[in-house]
């Protein structure tokens, strides 16, 4: 987007509700001042960096309850690193945290109002205030690599999402609002599923009904598991620094597909299956290392491979073609084999011990 | 005490003091009205004692509760923000902004790579 465009105000907004305060009101800057560099001093160019300030004047409640959601505050980044002993009353993890990891952090208007930083931002559509964030260019704008891309079918040979390819499901039709805007969990694996496939699948998974698959697996096995359409991105191995120019920086490796069936490490009522998908996250034990010795010093408790939902759903796949599609295909697991050496521990909980055998062929 | 009775300066005398009496009874009712214009004056004195203890009310809610919970309607900001017509002119205007609009300088380390 051209940088005039960014910060092009379309007229019609002027008639618009959200416009009766003002621009200073909302945004600060001088009044009655022509030249550029005068009219902008004090100026806030993200308003609702503070929301209570800004849309918090008339939107109260929304504004309340959206002040600690897992947009605004990463709440899940938080606990996981504090899982793996990150101790957020150092000033070195506080650093290296505040300096490499607050980049995701969203406030009201950047999604109703602004793209992404991540796409380099700007208006949405003339400072338009969307009440319904866009799919593509807001949600997509930050969770592209895993999410957007997997549901518009990007990566080569691997289809969309059904429910994006034919039904034209935007995000919003199966994420309710309250996901947006509550902060009450730490992940978003913390909670029952959510959207849960048989909010609208009830009568398809039915443990002996028409389909034979789905009484056998229902239990043990996870929706994706079987309707993954294919594989999904991976990251791997990210560090953290400032260059000798003091400028921050951060390093992955190359992603890459991957498709990967571990042991569920979040087993319980809610999700109470054997097998699940996994896919590696970009964290290791030195992240933080460019900051302060071993500031993760309990890294192995949780797994660097992890849950995971992609978003490429389809009916029939590779690996639910037949029994012996999914049974025995050792490629399919995530084995010992799979997992680098200084990573077996924190993986052990979901490496697969045994990969299910291959079923007599009269079996499928 | 006839012939004083009759004597002219007599009546005088009794009719200044009973004027006299009489401005003094008069006095007092007169002097009534102002008081009770005293004693409204407290009355109209208090609204400034409620003026001083506002503020100590309002700063009490302050304390008690963080500031972003004190919910506040946009009238109070449209009355007292001034004008953003210089605002408007500039950012309503595709051919300045195109003039004048600058992309902020992203500083990127030569060491960064990888997707993140």
């Amino acid at each position: 987007m051209e940088a005039w465009k960014k910060v092009f105000v379309e007229e019609d907004f002027l008639d618009d509700v959200h416009a009766e305060p003002g621009c200073i009101a909302c945004h600060g800057g001088q009044s009655g001042v022509m030249d550029k560099v005068q009219a902008h001093e004090g100026l806030l160019p993200k308003a609702s960096a503070n929301p209570q300030q800004s849309c918090g004047t008339c939107h109260v409640g929304i504004v309340e309850q959206a002040r600690d959601s897992n947009h605004r505050m990463q709440l899940g980044y938080q606990e996981v690193l504090e899982h793996r002993g990150a101790d957020f009353t150092m000033p070195e993890t506080v650093k290296a945290y505040t300096t490499h990891c607050t980049k995701c952090h969203a406030d009201c208007g950047d999604c109703h109002v602004s793209r992404p930083s991540a796409l380099d931002g700007g208006l949405i559509a003339g400072h338009q205030v969307k009440r319904v964030a866009s799919v593509f260019v807001t949600c997509g704008g930050c969770h592209s690599a895993r999410v957007s891309d997997e549901y518009k079918g990007v990566h080569e040979g691997i289809p969309a999402d059904v429910h994006w390819e034919k039904a034209g499901m935007p995000c919003t039709q199966c994420h309710t609002m309250d996901e947006y805007h509550e902060g009450t969990h730490g992940t978003r694996y913390d909670d029952a599923p959510s959207p849960d496939c048989v909010d609208c699948h009830a009568d398809d998974v039915t443990v002996g009904g028409d389909n034979l698959q789905h009484t056998i697996h229902t239990s043990t096995v996870q929706c994706q598991v079987c309707h993954a359409a294919g594989e999904y991105k991976s990251c791997s191995n990210c560090h953290t620094g400032r260059d000798d120019s003091g400028i921050p920086y951060t390093t992955t490796d190359p992603s890459e597909m991957t498709f990967k069936i571990g042991a569920n490490p979040l087993k319980s009522d809610d999700r109470p299956w054997d097998y699940v998908l996994v896919r590696h996250v970009p964290t290791n034990s030195d992240l933080f290392d460019f900051y302060g010795d071993n500031l993760l010093p309990e890294f192995d408790n949780l797994p660097t491979w992890k849950y995971t939902t992609p978003h490429n759903m389809q009916r029939i796949t590779p690996q639910n073609a037949s029994c012996n599609s999914c049974h025995g295909q050792t490629d399919l697991f995530l084995t010992e084999n799979d997992v680098v050496a200084e990573e077996l521990e924190a993986n052990r909980d979901v490496i697969v011990p045994r990969v299910p055998p291959t079923r007599p062929e009269q079996r499928q | 005490m006839k012939s004083v009775m009759k004597r002219p300066v007599f009546w005088a005398i009794v009719g200044v003091v009973l004027l006299g009496a009489l401005v003094l009874f008069l006095r007092p009712s007169a002097s009534l009205a102002p008081n009770s214009e005293a004693a409204a004056q407290p009355a109209a004195v208090d609204p400034s004692i409620l003026i001083e203890s506002a503020p100590q009310a309002v700063s009490m809610v302050a304390q008690e509760a963080p500031a972003q919970e004190q919910p506040e309607t946009s009238a109070p900001v449209v009355a007292d923000t001034p004008s953003s017509d210089n605002c408007i002119a500039c950012h309503t205007n595709q051919a300045v902004l195109e003039q004048l609009a600058e992309e902020p300088e992203e500083v990127v380390s030569e060491l960064a790579a990888g997707e993140g």
